[in-house]
């Protein structure tokens, strides 16, 4: 689990850093205050030895075409001179993680050609120069060991007409113990998950979740062309986006997350695609599966609803299960942005419970 | 925005820069009444807590209000009850869990230096046990209607018959031509003496906000 979480110059965020984050966390705040940032670097944290997620994090933000500013843009004010630093320490297993990413250039052989540039006074000319790619070092801390590893991207260089291609280089001698899914808005269901799942003689699990959603569906399966099909009590089979975007989407995520055993998933804008009433039953399932395959959840919102869902789910979770309190279940973090300063106001779930049943603003 | 009865959904919502919390609705008529004896007639905001046992959950609650650091000053006016140094200790308590670094006033009716400034004012005063209603009726100790009114509960004593804390304010309202159910209605009748030296340190303290 992600315990605290220190970010220096990625995207828009110059400084900013979150303690005591919970198994379920909640992320709100105006336009551009550094949620969907902050999923990121957590993502890059869980990763850390995989720089490919750069790409996938752009790509996430419909930032396709690698021109100029498409490695730049993962630098506070695009300004190459300021090196990133994203710290993270998790617990199960113990270990502090700390990640640098610095500028790749292709013309540069060893050091960062930006520490070179600092001694002749060359800033202006070398920051603006064209960016290839993004370099790694990651320190890994665990029981007062570090090692360090690194890895880099690269664009690689292009003939007219050819498509844009990358060079990835990854260290030999690290294998990613953790595991981490960023959930966009447009996932299709993991059919392959599902397979397994029916393999495995478990998909009543599933179908009894998504039941909740959606009562009318009896059975899921797969047709020949791989497609996820449902039934509904028709004459036929349909296929599963049929149902609309809510259903689609909590497949998708139930399936992510029966997968993911041991995880972090982060999930920008959870509230797309499902109404108020579907919300409760959506995070009712999240705490659910987060419980039984010991997930930890990211994820943001600019929905007051979504805000009401997630309490009313966690009190209702609570009933439920018979549960006695846990301190660290359930977060809301309202991230607060200044110019460049940020502030991070922490609830907890009975400080978020007597502000929504007061009716204020937690956003 | 809420109105003075009805609170808003934040304190980023209230425009006022400073902003009164009280205990409930009569403590709002009294201090609305108040400000305008005093010829405040804007920039600070009353705000109902609605129940002295919202305060702890509340005002923790409230220092998480994205609006909370933009005020100038944040000031608490709460009954003493049975002992005023518990009471103020009491919410000094809930800014010290809740955010550590504010600073907050050393004792009462005083203001702290920080950013918001807090200020705490335990009614009826800092050495005294006591409610709103204690200082009304200390307000009011000169009025003739008092004789009656101590002799009404004295009788009431000898009977040993157990009167209501608010007795003697329920009492001295009998005294005033118009039915009126409480102190608040009592402050917007006129029925207060807001210049009683009784008030000079509520009136020092609401001046100082």
């Amino acid at each position: 689990m992600l315990k605290n979480l220190k970010i220096n110059n990625f995207r828009g965020i110059n400084n900013l850093e979150i303690n005591d984050f919970g198994k379920i966390n909640l992320l709100v705040g105006k336009n551009n205050c550094g949620k969907t940032s902050l999923l990121e670097t957590i993502f890059l944290l869980v990763g850390s030895a995989n720089p490919s997620l750069s790409l996938n994090l752009n790509m996430l933000r419909r930032y396709i075409l690698p021109d100029e500013n498409f490695w730049r843009s993962f630098f506070h004010r695009l300004d190459l001179e300021t090196e990133i630093q994203i710290e993270g320490e998790f617990t199960e297993p113990q270990e502090k993680r700390i990640l640098k990413i610095i500028p790749y250039f292709q013309n540069s052989t060893s050091s960062p050609i930006i520490e070179k540039a600092k001694n002749i006074t060359l800033l202006s000319s070398i920051t603006d120069s064209p960016i290839d790619g993004l370099k790694f070092k990651l320190n890994l801390i665990t029981n007062n060991k570090e090692n360090i590893y690194n890895s880099e991207i690269q664009t690689n260089p292009t003939k007219s007409g050819d498509p844009q291609g990358f060079t990835f280089n990854t260290p030999q001698n690290y294998k990613e113990a953790r595991i981490g899914f960023f959930f966009a808005k447009d996932v299709p269901p993991g059919e392959k998950i599902l397979s397994k799942i029916i393999t495995k003689k478990k998909k009543g699990f599933i179908i009894d979740l998504l039941k909740r959603i959606e009562p009318s569906i009896e059975d899921i399966s797969i047709s020949a062309d791989g497609n996820i099909m449902c039934d509904i009590g028709l004459s036929r089979l349909i296929p599963i986006n049929f149902l609309g975007d809510g259903t689609n989407k909590f497949l998708s995520l139930l399936l992510i997350l029966y997968e993911l055993k041991n995880g972090i998933v982060l999930m920008d804008e959870i509230e797309n695609g499902l109404y108020k009433s579907s919300q409760v039953i959506f995070w009712n399932a999240m705490m659910r599966l987060a419980e039984e395959f010991n997930i930890q959840l990211f994820a943001t919102t600019h929905s007051y609803e979504a805000i009401q869902s997630f309490s009313s789910a966690y009190m209702d979770f609570m009933e439920k299960e018979s549960r006695e309190k846990q301190e660290d279940y359930i977060r809301l973090f309202r991230i607060e942005k200044n110019e460049d300063n940020f502030r991070v106001v922490q609830y907890d779930a009975e400080e978020l419970d007597i502000s929504l049943s007061s009716n204020w603003e937690v956003r | 925005m809420g109105n003075k009865y009805n609170p808003p959904k934040s304190l980023q919502e209230v425009r006022n820069r400073k902003v009164i919390f009280v205990e409930g609705i009569d403590d709002v008529k009294f201090i609305d009444i108040l400000l305008e004896e005093l010829k405040i007639t804007s920039g600070i905001y009353i705000w109902n807590i609605e129940g002295k046992g919202n305060f702890n959950k509340q005002l923790k609650v409230l220092i998480k209000d994205s609006g909370f650091f933009q005020k100038e000053t944040i000031a608490i006016l709460r009954d003493a009850d049975e002992n005023p140094q518990r009471a103020f200790e009491s919410i000094r308590d809930i800014f010290k869990r809740s955010c550590p670094s504010l600073p907050l006033p050393a004792s009462p009716s005083r203001f702290s230096s920080g950013s918001p400034r807090i200020g705490i004012y335990i009614m009826p005063s800092e050495q005294d046990p006591g409610n709103l209603e204690s200082l009304f009726v200390e307000s009011l100790s000169n009025n003739p209607a008092m004789q009656c009114v101590t002799s009404f509960l004295r009788c009431l004593n000898s009977m040993n018959l157990t009167v209501h804390n608010k007795a003697t304010a329920q009492a001295l309202l009998c005294s005033f031509p118009e039915f009126t159910r409480d102190v608040g209605e009592a402050a917007q009748k006129g029925y207060w003496n807001l210049t009683s030296p009784k008030l000079q340190d509520l009136r020092e303290f609401i001046s100082d906000i």
